[in-house]
């Protein structure tokens, strides 16, 4: 049986019938947009594993319970779970966590560029750790709003609705947060220059 | 003697910058343009969950 054509609820139906093909389909389908969007608010990739499998237990026991009822809006859902996780785990430890530099299985990093210079690889290097850092450096509820849209793909209305604030509020946030990233890039270009 | 005025009404008094252009603000073309510039940047960011994580979910699942 072929999945990758079925649709988000289709696959809970087939998982909810007992198959287990169809969470493993869910899984692969939306596990990146999950994960990064986890990993990118909590900055550590063994938390944001343990948020992530944390996440899909109550999925898994939501759907096996019967009680899913959120017709056609598989991501979203999954995605308002991990969020509630998340706000869970900086309520317990009531502190912003620390930029942990530990990202030895930064999948990024462990890719082999061989057809690029040490410099343009010095530089990309450089980018993707200046972006990160400066995504790390907008207000939460900006950096909320980029990761839902950018990484998770949300509409702005299931955006609004799992931060409980109204669509204008949503795209605004977005905007900020391009705005400050855009200022932030400028700056360090300039430096660079300079 | 007392010397009275009156104050000059300025509000709708065009104040020396007001036809200049604003350049702090950004127009919603600049920020889209900007946002498509950096989409492949913020791709590049996107990360998977370990295949343990995902090993365990499922196993997890099989167990009930």
């Amino acid at each position: 049986m072929n999945l990758q054509s079925y649709n988000d609820q289709d696959l809970v139906k087939v998982y909810i019938t007992g198959d287990e093909n169809g969470l493993q389909e869910l899984l692969r389908r939306h596990k990146s947009k999950i994960y990064t969007s986890i990993y990118l608010l909590v900055k550590d990739q063994y938390l944001a594993e343990d948020i992530f499998q944390d996440a899909f237990i109550k999925v898994i026991n939501t759907l096996r319970s019967g009680r899913y009822n959120e017709e056609g809006k598989f991501l979203p859902w999954v995605m308002r779970i991990a969020h509630n996780l998340v706000i869970d785990y900086f309520r317990k430890e009531k502190r912003t966590p620390i930029i942990t530099s530990a990202d030895g299985m930064d999948v990024f990093n462990m890719l082999q560029f061989y057809d690029e210079s040490a410099e343009d690889k010095m530089l990309r290097d450089q980018t993707h750790k200046d972006l990160k850092a400066m995504i790390h450096l907008l207000p939460d509820e900006q950096k909320e709003v980029l990761l839902m849209r950018h990484y998770a793909d949300l509409s702005f209305k299931e955006i609004a609705d799992l931060t409980d604030v109204s669509i204008n509020t949503a795209l605004g946030r977005m905007r900020y947060a391009l705005s400050n990233l855009r200022k932030m890039l400028k700056t360090k270009e300039m430096t660079y220059k300079g | 003697m007392t010397k009275t005025s009156t104050s000059q009404n300025n509000v709708n008094s065009p104040t020396p910058n007001m036809f200049q252009p604003r350049t702090d603000i950004e127009s919603d073309a600049e920020i889209d343009l900007f946002y498509d510039q950096i989409k492949g940047k913020l791709d590049r960011l996107a990360k998977d969950p370990k295949d343990e994580t995902i090993s365990k979910i499922l196993a997890y699942s099989r167990s009930l």
